[in-house]
């Protein structure tokens, strides 16, 4: 069956993925934005009309762009920089429109369990792109989300431990940590497993398990990888 | 009963003004709080306002998410009040109601679990019906 790509938001990112859609061949691709300029602005770039301007979370508006064509079977794409209106335009495509293909940009990290726990699994994260590398050039990993406890707002994480860790040479059984957490252990950086009981110290390189509030994201990334640890 | 509005529109306050009386506390948020300086609901001693960024989980839990009874959610366009709700659902004890200007997806939503009220037509009996169920 043919294939239409909708795609939601007009920007760099987008318009480059456009360049490499008609490279493979798929060149039935319409963009859909709520910003007059800019759908003007490409429609104006381009031998025909791509570009259609209206309300992505509107039914009317995306069965007029071709979201339910009977001769084709639709790609929906959100781009924005809006995390509510990437999420809201795919759930209405994968949900009113029973699309199987849905993907979308997600400019926060945080809300990547919430685009899962809906539905929308086909995600690209658009900051760890960048902030996630520079951080990693300077020496610093951010907590790793592993497990949602379903509908609690906490998670099980993984912290490395950098060079520059205040924490290092602490005992592990003995942390006092200044936010509500449970330490489950640390995984040493030849992978053996430790106890958060056991009389271990921490390590360079050193993983930390650690059962917390998603909103001590930040309070984590300083008690362990900086220098607030007391 | 806890209660938290998320929003400052005409129909946020209408929703309020509704409540202020049959609820123990009742809480408003929105990014900014200039709107609600000039409102008269804050005289009492049991409705208070915060604000934050609404798309962050740490601005929802320091309005006291995790203690809530009920949460109406007319966060300002339709995807962000949609978005907001999800994001607010922890606790299937908690009533959530979103306010939609456009109704043609209200019965995606619906079938989630949520409340839907239309805007142009509020029809505050549906929050009165749950209110009475305590």
């Amino acid at each position: 069956m043919k294939k239409n790509i909708i795609i939601n938001g007009i920007n760099d990112e987008s318009r480059a993925l456009y360049e490499d859609l008609l490279d493979h061949d798929l060149n039935d691709v319409v963009f859909i934005d709520s910003n007059r300029d800019l759908v003007n602005d490409l429609n104006y770039k381009s031998d025909t009309p791509i570009a259609y301007l209206g309300n992505p979370i509107s039914p009317e508006f995306l069965e007029f762009v071709g979201i339910n064509r009977e001769d084709s079977e639709a790609i929906f794409v959100s781009m924005t920089n809006s995390d509510p209106v990437n999420l809201i335009s795919c759930e209405i495509a994968k949900l009113k429109y029973e699309l199987s293909q849905v993907i979308s940009i997600v400019n926060s990290k945080e809300n990547i369990p919430l685009f899962n726990a809906n539905g929308i699994s086909e995600l690209v994260l658009r900051e760890k792109s960048i902030i996630e590398i520079i951080l990693n050039t300077a020496g610093v990993t951010l907590p790793v989300r592993l497990m949602d406890i379903q509908s609690k707002g906490t998670s099980v994480w993984s912290i490395r431990i950098p060079s520059g860790s205040e924490i290092i040479g602490n005992d592990l059984s003995k942390l006092k940590i200044p936010f509500r957490a449970i330490i489950l252990g640390k995984i040493d950086s030849k992978g053996n497993p430790y106890q958060s009981t056991e009389n271990v110290d921490i390590e360079e390189d050193d993983t930390i398990l650690i059962i917390s509030s998603n909103r001590n994201e930040e309070s984590m990334t300083r008690f362990f990888q900086g220098n607030e640890n007391g | 009963m806890r209660a938290l509005i998320i929003g400052s529109s005409v129909a946020a306050r209408q929703i309020g003004e509704s409540l202020i009386e049959k609820v123990d506390e009742l809480v408003f948020l929105d990014f900014d709080s200039y709107k609600f300086h000039s409102w008269g609901l804050f005289k009492g001693d049991n409705a208070s306002f915060q604000s934050g960024d609404l798309e962050k989980m740490n601005t929802l839990l320091d309005a006291g998410l995790e203690e809530l009874d009920i949460l109406i959610v007319d966060a300002g366009d339709d995807a962000l009040s949609l978005f907001v709700a999800q994001k607010c659902k922890i606790s299937l004890s908690t009533a959530i109601f979103i306010v939609l200007d456009d109704m043609s997806v209200a019965d995606i939503y619906e079938s989630s679990g949520f409340i839907i009220l239309d805007s142009h037509n509020l029809g505050l009996d549906k929050i009165i019906k749950y209110l009475e169920k305590f």
